[in-house]
């Protein structure tokens, strides 16, 4: 009877062990390299990822690429994310700190290159039912997306024909701007 | 005390287990054949799939970051088309006939790294006369289309491929056959 005991002890110690490393251990590994890419400008601000950091993070992507992120924390508010593309394909994906996508889209998709993207905190069950009800008008421009984590990724990557269009489309993606919203979401 | 350490042993084991399935599980249950015969595995992202957590966690694992959903579909193969194993002794001719419809790009990786030494994409790769596209596999130079496979033993293909809208998610499938033609 006692050896039955620590044998179902040591199988739900197996099941917590399995679950609590396939949650825990990818989503910690994630959130190193995205500390490690924006230690120099920190969360909520736009930077290029460097050669090295694209090949790391993205090796079946091609070389001749730009590629800029931003580290984005909505725990102390909304954050948004500005680009002004050139013509071109380009894809804007945006992860969570789980490595979830909560949200992509390409030049088809968008049909501009223009485009604002407002990140908010998604509100929790006790929020929403607090809530009046209302339908409140928003004075946000462009797409809104609501996130359960508080922090995660976003990533803007843009593939060059030739290595002469490099300079060029690396200038027009580091224009971008990631800042904590002024407006309230 | 022997009941003491008797059963922190049932428990140590029965952790080390829990950690040793999932680093197993992470490598197994993420990755799906596209096709019964197909050489290419693709690793299954979706929100709907019960193996996404186990496939997120295999990118992630690797210091990298999954394949967005609607946008790319990524596939890897250890293995040619005649079922042996993908190795940098041995050359190996690529064909897609026709030419993939959308943007992809080809890499071998290996030897311990998950970076890449060459990439070839839909922008670079000259197609042949009749449409195809034909990427040699070697260590040695060839002219054309051409991967250089990472030194060392067993190497990885990954193709990444553009999806032409979301409606096709799940839809495309790697055109390029593996055929091995020296060692």
């Amino acid at each position: 009877m006692r050896r039955l005991f620590w044998i179902l002890a040591a199988l739900f110690t197996g099941i917590a062990a399995h679950s609590g490393f396939v949650l825990l251990v990818p989503q910690l590994k994630l959130n190193h390299a995205i500390a490690r890419v924006s230690a120099a400008t920190g969360p909520n601000r736009f930077f290029m990822l460097p050669a090295d950091d694209q090949l790391r993070l993205f090796p079946s992507y091609p070389p001749m690429s730009v590629m800029g992120a931003c580290a984005f924390d909505v725990s102390q508010g909304p954050v948004e994310l500005s680009a002004n593309l050139p013509p071109g394909f380009w894809t804007l994906t945006i992860f969570d700190s789980t490595g979830n996508v909560l949200f992509t889209v390409n030049d088809a998709q968008s049909g501009t290159g223009s485009f604002t993207v407002n990140l908010a905190r998604a509100p929790s069950l006790i929020e929403m039912l607090k809530a009046s009800g209302s339908d409140e008008p928003s004075d946000l421009t462009g797409w809104k997306v609501s996130t359960a984590e508080t922090t995660g990724l976003a990533v803007i990557w843009q593939p060059a024909v030739d290595a002469a269009e490099l300079p060029s489309r690396s200038q027009s993606l580091a224009q971008s701007l990631c800042r904590r919203s002024p407006k309230p979401a | 005390m022997r009941r003491v350490v008797s059963g922190s042993l049932y428990l140590a084991v029965g952790a080390l287990a829990g950690v040793g399935s999932a680093v197993g599980a992470i490598e197994i249950y993420g990755a799906v054949p596209v096709a019964p015969e197909s050489p290419w595995m693709s690793f299954e992202v979706s929100p709907n799939s019960p193996v996404q957590p186990y496939a997120v966690a295999h990118f992630l694992m690797a210091g990298r970051l999954p394949p967005a959903l609607g946008q790319m579909r990524e596939f890897t193969s250890q293995r040619s088309s005649d079922g042996g194993v993908l190795s940098s002794a041995c050359d190996y001719e690529l064909v897609a006939a026709p030419a993939p419809a959308q943007w992809w790009s080809l890499s071998a990786s290996g030897g311990g790294k998950s970076e890449p030494d060459t990439v070839i994409t839909a922008d670079m790769a000259i197609a042949e006369n009749d449409g195809s596209v034909r990427v040699v596999v070697s260590r040695n130079a060839n002219p054309g289309n051409w991967i250089r496979p990472p030194a060392g033993e067993a190497f990885t293909l990954t193709y990444m491929v553009a999806e032409a809208s979301t409606s096709q998610a799940g839809g495309v499938l790697p055109a390029f056959a593996i055929a091995r033609s020296r060692c």
